[in-house]
């Protein structure tokens, strides 16, 4: 019975501990009123020295983009394009981005995104290739963008020699619901204070829009993870164990707004897919290399959902057992201790509706603090069934990448636990030139029909995966990994098949599906698993994206972990794209792309010290753009993951197999010829904890 | 340049900075390891560094705080297991401590919500941590050890509360030299109170709320400081509106919202705790058979026998009040002839209205302890001293004025015409402020010697401590005493004799308190003779006060003989020993 008090007071205090830290960060701008007056943007007026390409991913967006877009051109500021990425499906959006790209053809390019699968990472990797600015700006199909921000923005990056700026963004429709009021303050704390708390540590989830990166090292961290439901959040915590130095502003006035999910459905899957994409960075693990305080944090962070869901769970539960039990007092009364966060929190909350509504000049009635107290309960209810619901999905799609994990590397294909099947169907439907809603149709897979089975079809489709699929890679040759490996032949291999996720689609809040997370860590359990003992993959996320243009290869992690990016500078400059690519049906397609020559000397590995653009690479040809579409270049979806910008493309006879530079990865135990002169003890670069806003 | 940035920013520290070749986890570890190291050595490199800055800055303040803390400690401290004589009161919060520590219970008898526990379990705290550096027991004199600590927390509070309330260093020693050195406070201060801790906790609260950078969280912990100091004696929640004015004033426009919000959350979330205790022993709500928390509080407010208003001069509380004057007149007749002048100027305003709501609860008539007096003293000696502050700073201006000063003249002219009047006159007024306080100071400072040193040698307690010791050696351990006052109980259990748990919670059967012979109905229950179980009775002065309303030690004393008698007069101590044949 001690044993169960004792395990009790713990987990109390452990609940104090998830309550408690989420109450001290929700109020870290308002520690001191100093500390408040550094978090706003500096109105000093000053003349802009940067160029800022603004991406503005639209997925069915047509009836809100026109607006969006009118607004956004009439930013005042001097140097700044939009580029509206467009999917080539979605014939309305089109249409409207063309008509305003119309309109104003120096500051609006439609860039379509070819990708089967839609992601919004996807389309904004496809933009960044088209990013001629020096600041690369996400903004989402609705947003409602001040236009002084570039300005401002512009000037933040004068005076803080920052990499990466966030600033606010803002849910205003508090009034149209208990989960809108809810979560409109929850948006209010955020960003008005706690993102600060992590500009500061130097660990920060990025929000989704109103974030500005400098271009340069957006393509060299290898753009967004095509894979991860919360590529904001993944970016920003990729950019942070690179050292990037965020600052994050935040001026009621200029913070972009935005409207909250209307119905309780979308907010569900909202979160959800928030969740996931937050289990997700939190398993690729790039915080672990971070020094012990901010991977700490780090982690903390990133469970943050999960704890804070099972602190709601476990503390009615812990004190209705404590009555139960009938505990002796002193344990029921530390039971109760997480109460005073938890109720500060709700009393900070109400605080803080008052003065958002001030802030933005709106009005509050009782209905809104009574909306907020009542709601606090149902709303944690919610948030807990989001979670859960990313856990298993997450689960589901992890199961077999746990049990595979034991079989070892040549196994790696599997260890996402794929939905193979649709896979291969998808393979199916690229070998026929269909599309993949097509396809599936075609083999009576409805997406209505896949919707609605959800968690038992995924389930299905894992244990496929897991037993059935194995069979047929090991037994019948078919892995065309294993196959490369052994420099066999594989047909195939140039056919990304194994790396388009695809699952029931939904559509999410944001206008894209929301994806089976199955897929997410493909690439990354590829790049390690088969990478090291392979010889390496071309590109980190292996999705169907060719590999964004700066980025060479993949730098291994640690053992067991994804790989980062290796960050290569261009060799030469990315050359100005064309407006808009020329929307060519994939039925249309030459089924295989011409082959990339191989590199002239791959010989022993290291590449080329960083900033020093590669000299040993033949002089003539230098490498043009990756996507630009060159009459005789495919379009992009069937580009196979180019491990390296192709030098040339001369008509050599089919290649060897993919990955030529074998070399650079040998496998893991040998120690490696040391490739670089790395300064091993270097300070970190960036000294992030710092310096966290403008003065 | 941008490259030259690029490039550091993309060899992070940790162990993935080797570019292009998989590193062993073993080196991986051994990175971080390093890393770990490195981070925890810079940052006790960071601390100390920041301590050092902080102890430079604050070198003047502990310049002068360490000889004023070390001189008034041996005030404090001389002579001070021995006077003033040990109180009633004393012995009863040394038994709840002693319950707390040894069985886990609120009260060495039924515990019946009187007052919040918070004091004595601190008190058990104390004894229990002492008790690591040698065999320390519950007696009246390890508790006014702490008592002596508490004081000298509260100077240490009284002094940082001065200077926050921005008074000069100077004056800030005298208002701890006004509030630890006045007789009502060695008085006071010395007894083992449960307003002692609770002031101290109070003051806490405003040197928090007074945070200097305002910090939110400093406004969060005066909240929960204040929780404690009510759950420490109940009757300091008169001073909560002074503190919400103190937080008010010292509050930031900007983030005034939240700290407020804090503030008032931490308070009542510590604060229910009391209730939620209560409610977990069904003992919240009065009902038959059972104490409850909110019976108590009807009693103390409403039920209670009131002491009479101060005003009428044959009440019990206008002979406190008086007892009062008649150790110190001086403090706290010059604060409330002063809290005009202190309620006018900004910086003393806050503690002025902690004064003034004291004082007006005084002219309510109805229950005026005698220790209500420790809560007036901080607030007495601070608004003494910073209109003291106030006037000499009148001083300097008028001197500059008198010598016609060009930067004074500016001054005055640049507040306007009005208030530059204004300002003319009290600087014309300060000399004669200036004169009274010093009068005051003149004629009060010989009777505050005189007091402090009788304080510091009289010996008062030769017969509590005799009767102590006769008890101890005189009676035999299975014969049952009845004790007046609850010293006697506290050392005589920790003297050897039986201390158990009783069922419906008292610990001996051999020693007993008079009261609960008749009120605590586990004791009834236990004893159904009364007074006839009982071998002894030792009769003190609150024993023979209030006879009339136990009529079992009224019998007892009657029907008893005289065995041996410590001192003499009305606060004699006599041990008597029961006749159980006679009576009826």
């Amino acid at each position: 019975m001690t044993f169960l008090y004792l395990m009790y007071i713990a987990g109390s205090l452990l609940l104090v501990l998830v309550t408690w830290t989420t109450l001290v960060w929700m109020l870290d701008a308002w520690r001191t009123p100093r500390s408040l007056a550094e978090t706003r943007l500096n109105t000093h007026a000053a003349e802009p020295q940067h160029s800022f390409s603004l991406i503005v991913p639209a997925r069915h967006e047509d009836e809100v983009l026109e607006a969006t877009l009118s607004r956004l051109v009439a930013t005042d500021h001097p140097a700044f394009n939009v580029l509206v990425v467009v999917g080539h499906d979605d014939e309305p959006t089109r249409r409207v981005a063309q008509r305003v790209a119309r309109q104003f053809p120096k500051l609006v390019k439609v860039v379509v995104d070819r990708n089967i699968s839609k992601n919004k990472p996807k389309a904004l990797n496809t933009a960044l290739r088209h990013c001629t600015g020096d600041i690369t700006g996400v903004f989402d199909a609705e947003d409602v963008v001040h236009p002084a921000l570039l300005r401002r923005i512009d000037h933040c990056f004068q005076r803080t020699d920052a990499d990466v700026v966030q600033s606010g963004v803002q849910l205003m429709n508090f009034r149209s619901g208990w989960l809108a009021v809810r979560s409109a303050l929850e948006y209010y704390f955020w960003f008005r204070s706690r993102l600060h708390f992590h500009a500061r540590q130097g660990f920060i989830p990025l929000g989704g829009n109103t974030v500005f990166v400098r271009t340069e090292l957006l393509r060299q961290a290898g753009g967004w993870d095509p894979n991860c439901l919360a590529e904001d959040c993944e970016l920003g915590v990729r950019l942070s164990t690179l050292g990037a130095r965020t600052v994050v502003v935040y001026e009621p006035a200029l913070a972009t707004r935005e409207e909250s999910p209307r119905s309780l459905r979308a907010f569900v899957r909202q979160r959800t897919r928030w969740n996931q994409g937050y289990l997700q960075t939190l398993r690729k693990g790039y915080w672990r290399s971070l020094p012990p305080r901010r991977r700490l944090l780090g982690v903390f962070t990133l469970a943050m959902p999960y704890l804070l869901t099972l602190a709601w769970i476990l503390f009615p539960l812990a004190i209705a057992t404590a009555f139960i039990l009938k505990a002796p007092i002193p344990v029921t009364l530390v039971s109760f201790l997480p109460l005073l966060p938890a109720l500060s929190i709700l009393a900070v909350e109400i605080a803080g509706l008052n003065e958002f509504a001030r802030a933005y000049g709106l009005r509050t009635s009782l209905r809104d603090y009574v909306r907020l107290v009542l709601g606090l309960v149902p709303y944690q209810l919610v948030l807990a069934f989001a979670a859960m619901r990313a856990v298993v999905r997450e689960l589901l799609g992890a199961r077999g990448w746990e049990k595979t994990a034991h079989f070892g590397a040549h196994f790696a294909a599997l260890r996402d636990g794929v939905p193979s099947a649709i896979a291969s169907l998808q393979r199916a439907a690229n070998d026929y030139g269909l599309s993949l809603d097509s396809g599936a149709r075609a083999l009576g897979f409805r997406r209505r029909h896949a919707r609605k089975t959800g968690m038992v079809g995924t389930c299905i489709t894992a244990l496929i995966a897991v037993v059935v699929v194995p069979f047929f890679i090991t037994h019948l040759g078919l892995n065309p990994f294993i196959a490369r490996g052994g420099g066999g032949k594989a047909p195939a291999q140039t056919r990304p098949s194994w790396s388009a996720p695809w699952s029931p689609p939904q559509q999410g809040p944001w206008g894209f599906g929301a994806f089976n997370t199955a897929g997410a860590y493909r690439g990354a359990a590829l790049a390690t698993g088969a990478g090291q003992s392979q010889g390496g993959l071309a590109n980190t996320y292996g999705g169907v994206t060719p590999p964004p243009p700066g980025s060479i290869g993949t730098l291994p992690g640690l053992p067991g972990l994804p790989p980062l990016p290796l960050p290569v500078p261009l060799p030469v400059p990315l050359p100005v794209p064309p407006t808009s690519l020329p929307p060519l049906p994939p039925t249309s397609l030459p089924p295989v792309p011409p082959p990339p020559a191989p590199l002239p000397a791959p010989t022993p590995p290291p590449p080329p010290p960083l900033p020093v653009p590669t000299p040993s690479l033949p002089p003539v040809p230098l490498p043009p753009p990756l996507p630009v579409p060159t009459p005789s270049l495919p379009p992009v979806p069937t580009l196979p993951p180019l491990p390296v910008p192709t030098p040339s493309l001369s008509s050599v006879p089919p290649p060897p197999p993919l990955p030529v530079p074998t070399p650079s990865l040998p496998p893991v135990p040998t120690p490696p010829p040391p490739p670089l002169p790395v300064p091993t003890p270097s300070p970190r670069p960036v000294p992030t904890p710092g310096v966290p806003s403008i003065g | 340049m941008t490259q030259i940035r690029l490039q550091n920013l993309t060899a992070p520290s940790g162990a993935a900075s080797e570019l292009g070749r998989p590193i062993p986890l073993w080196r991986a570890r051994r990175q971080s390891a390093r890393n770990a190291v490195e981070e925890l050595a810079s940052g006790a490199l960071h601390v100390a560094r920041a301590l050092l800055l902080r102890a430079s800055r604050v070198r003047a303040d502990i310049a002068v705080l360490v000889p004023l803390l070390m001189g008034v400690g041996f005030v404090q401290a001389t002579n001070m297991l021995h006077w003033p004589d040990i109180n009633f009161d004393e012995g009863t919060y040394i038994g709840n401590a002693w319950a707390v520590q040894h069985h886990g219970a609120l009260g060495f008898y039924t515990f019946s919500y009187g007052h919040p526990p918070l004091a004595w379990i601190a008190m058990s705290l104390w004894t229990w941590v002492t008790g690591f550096f040698g065999h320390i027991v519950y007696s009246i004199d390890s508790e006014r050890t702490f008592m002596l600590v508490v004081s000298l927390v509260s100077c240490w509070l009284v002094y940082l509360l001065a200077r926050r309330l921005r008074m000069r260093r100077a004056f800030a020693a005298g208002a701890v030299v006004l509030f630890a050195l006045s007789p009502l406070a060695l008085y006071f201060h010395r007894l083992v109170l449960l307003d002692n801790p609770a002031i101290a906790w109070v003051l806490a609260a405003f040197v928090l709320a007074l945070s200097p950078r305002r910090r939110l969280w400093a406004f969060a912990a005066s909240g929960a400081c204040f929780a404690a100091a009510v759950l420490s004696k109940e009757t300091v929640f008169v001073l909560l509106p002074a503190l919400v004015v103190a937080a008010v004033q010292n509050s930031d426009r900007r983030t005034r919202r939240y700290c407020l919000t804090l503030f008032i959350s931490f308070l009542s979330i510590t604060l229910i705790t009391y209730p939620l205790y209560a409610l977990l022993k069904g003992e919240l709500l009065p009902g038959q058979g059972h104490v409850s928390l909110v019976g108590s509080i009807v009693y103390q407010l409403y039920s209670r026998d009131t002491t009479g208003s101060v005003l009428n001069p044959h009440s019990a509380g206008h002979a406190t009040a008086a007892f009062w004057l008649q150790l110190d007149p001086w403090l706290l007749v010059a604060a409330l002839a002063l809290s005009p002048l202190a309620l006018a100027r900004r910086g003393t305003r806050a503690v002025t209205v902690a004064y003034l709501l004291q004082v007006l609860m005084i002219f309510r008539a109805g229950y005026l302890p005698n220790m209500y007096v420790i809560g007036l003293l901080p607030f007495a000696a601070l608004m003494v001293a910073g209109t003291a502050d106030g006037i000499w700073r009148n001083l300097v201006r008028g001197w500059y004025i008198l010598r016609r000063d060009r930067r004074m003249r500016r001054l005055l002219r640049a507040k306007g015409k009005w208030r530059a009047a204004g300002a003319r006159a009290s600087i014309a007024l300060t000399p004669v402020w200036a004169l009274a306080l010093a009068a005051t100071i003149w004629l009060a400072s010989p009777a505050w010697i005189q007091s402090d040193r009788r304080a510091m040698s009289v010996q008062l307690d030769s017969s509590t401590r005799a009767a102590e010791s006769w008890l101890a050696t005189h009676v035999s351990h299975n014969q049952r005493t009845l004790v007046g006052e609850d010293s006697f109980w506290i050392y005589l259990i920790e003297h050897g004799f039986a201390s158990q748990p009783i069922a419906g919670g008292f610990y001996s059967p051999t020693v007993v308190s008079y009261w609960t012979l008749d009120y605590d109905p586990a004791v009834k229950h236990y004893f159904p003779q009364g007074w006839r179980e009982f071998d002894y009775v030792v009769s003190t002065l609150t024993m023979r006060v209030t006879a009339y309303e136990t009529p079992n030690t009224a019998q007892a004393l009657q029907h008893s003989r005289l065995v041996v008698s410590f001192g003499r007069g009305a606060d004699r101590i006599e041990i008597r020993t029961i006749n159980k044949g006679m009576g009826t």
